[in-house]
């Protein structure tokens, strides 16, 4: 028997969200910006800590236990690590809402805190991508060992094979800029860039060069999901969470041997999101693209169904991803010019989206929103949520 | 803390890792295998102790044709690998094997200007020692002949 999804439709809504500020150097525990963040989510929606009965932890970090135990919940009946990178937060969505539609909790918090850029780099993060002795056996020999480098690789090929070009992804990073610019939560808030500064950048590992990186970050994000029976009597605007769905792609241990080069977990999980939504790629306002890297930005937003393969290239010019443009990606700047708080950034800027708070950054129109995850080699899931 | 041995050190394969150390066993003879399929005779990589396409248990090592052409890479200006750092900008390409379609290696362009990668260049392995002659790993070359 399979689960017809379409049951779990705009049953589960995100009822808070909370975060600290993002930084290069918090001066704070990772426990200390994950209480901030999770205090700020659970009051935001109106809810005491002893609400709340069920935490989605991330893989790294503080975890449920540790963070149960320091906001004084004595009934937690239920926790899981969801173990999808990048992915991780569009994921949990749909364990959320799969928990509270089948009773089993009623007040979900998911929670991100790290110092990412003071603590852990990205390189003691790396043992955690799934088939570690491919990794120290088959790559690392070769001086080819974080992910930037691999994802490099996925998009030098997306530019054999479909023309695209750095002034494409550079269209993207300047976007990501332009918006960042309009956030004064965003790390690079007060930092401006063109494209010549984004052409002139650095190479880092080609085609990537600094700018088409996200930033390493300190800092931490939450969020809490309740029944959308209860979310009508809550303080906040309800944001429904009408499709979400999260995808392997074929052979997730490795990133290079797909036979389809350019399949993405998103490439299963958006069709099943949109499925489940009863809507389409075109019924959104835009989206929240996770955007470790420029280049992989763009491969999500043609494996997600926003434009056809290969041609994202073009769905990118003449600023249609900017703020005013047709299809606004990322107002808050994303990983790459707001934080990289591994994505949990994405889904609270597409709360504060919806619910009309997100300021000078406000898109004027924002009913239906898609929101992407990208994890590990190629992991994906994504959530499409409403007002 | 890494001990400053282990900053400096390229990491090298785990020769002990059971599931992979024939494949090293085959490169120190400068031969090069990759996992069959004798249920559905499909070659896969990375070596994997079930069949990817089919799912059978029947899969063993099976020896190929070292040569194919570059199919996609990177150029590294910043490694993040020890012992790579004095080494920027060197190049990590992905090669698909002539003999085992759906097969693509990771390994280090070798003998080859950067300037020279392309798409579909024809490329052969070069069995490569590491520095203390552990293990010889797998590189790439223009084929002479191409
Ligand atoms: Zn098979």
């Amino acid at each position: 028997m399979t689960v017809d999804l379409r049951e779990l439709s705009d049953k589960a809504c995100i009822v808070g969200i909370g975060q600290t500020d993002y930084s290069k150097a918090s001066g704070r525990s990772v426990q200390t910006l994950a209480l901030q963040a999770a205090r700020a989510a659970i009051a935001d929606a109106g809810l005491k800590p002893h609400d709340i009965d069920a935490i989605l932890p991330y893989i790294l970090g503080p975890t449920a236990d540790e963070i149960a135990s320091q906001l004084g919940i004595s009934d937690l009946r239920y926790s899981s690590i969801i173990k999808m990178g990048g992915a991780t937060f569009v994921a949990c969505l749909e364990t959320a809402a799969l928990l509270i539609h089948n009773g089993v909790a009623r007040n979900v918090l998911v929670f991100c805190a790290r110092n990412g850029r003071s603590g852990t780099r990205v390189t003691g993060r790396v043992n955690t991508i799934p088939g570690q002795s491919f990794r120290r056996d088959f790559e690392s020999p070769y001086g080819f060992s974080v992910p930037g480098q691999w994802y490099a690789v996925l998009a030098r090929r997306h530019m054999i094979e479909f023309g695209t070009t750095r002034e494409d992804a550079g269209r993207f990073a300047v976007a990501m800029r332009k918006h960042a610019n309009l956030n004064p939560a965003a790390m690079m808030r007060d930092v401006p860039m063109t494209m010549d500064d984004y052409m002139n950048s650095k190479p880092i590992f080609e085609p990537f060069h600094l700018l088409d990186c996200c930033l390493e970050s300190d800092g931490a994000g939450a969020y809490i999901v309740s029944a959308a029976e209860q979310a009508k009597d809550m303080p906040q605007k309800p944001v429904f969470i009408s499709g979400v769905a999260q995808a392997k792609p074929t052979g997730s241990d490795d990133l290079f041997n797909r036979p389809d080069f350019f399949e993405i977990g998103l490439t299963k999980a958006a069709p099943r999101a949109f499925a489940m939504a009863g809507m389409k790629p075109s019924d959104m306002d835009g989206a929240m693209i996770y955007d470790c890297f420029s280049y992989v930005a763009l491969l999500e937003i043609e494996e997600a169904g926003f434009c056809a393969r290969g041609e994202v290239g073009d769905f990118v010019k003449d600023g249609r991803i900017e703020l005013n443009g047709a299809f606004p990606i990322n107002p808050h700047g994303g990983l790459l010019s707001e934080a990289h708080i591994a994505g949990i950034n994405h889904v609270i800027e597409g709360v504060r989206q919806l619910r009309r708070q997100a300021g000078a950054r406000q898109m004027r129109k924002a009913a239906r929103l898609a929101v992407t995850g990208w994890g590990d080699l190629g992991d994906g899931a994504l959530a499409v949520l409403r007002s | 803390m890494a001990s400053d041995n282990a900053k400096t050190q390229k990491p090298l394969p785990d020769r002990a890792d059971l599931d992979n150390a024939a494949f090293w066993a085959a490169t120190a003879e400068d031969r090069l295998q990759v996992k069959l399929c004798a249920a559905c005779s499909r070659h896969h990589w990375p070596p994997r102790l079930g069949c990817p396409y089919c799912g059978s248990d029947r899969v063993a090592w099976s020896a190929v044709d070292p040569a194919g052409e570059v199919f996609s890479w990177t150029v590294i200006y910043r490694s993040q690998t020890p012992g790579f750092e004095a080494e920027v900008p060197y190049a990590v390409v992905l090669i698909a094997l002539k003999s085992a379609p759906g097969v693509r290696m990771v390994g280090n362009l070798v003998n080859c200007a950067l300037e020279g990668l392309r798409a579909g260049l024809p490329v052969e392995a070069v069995f490569t020692p590491a520095a203390d002659n552990s293990v010889k790993l797998v590189n790439w070359q223009p084929t002479e002949r191409s």
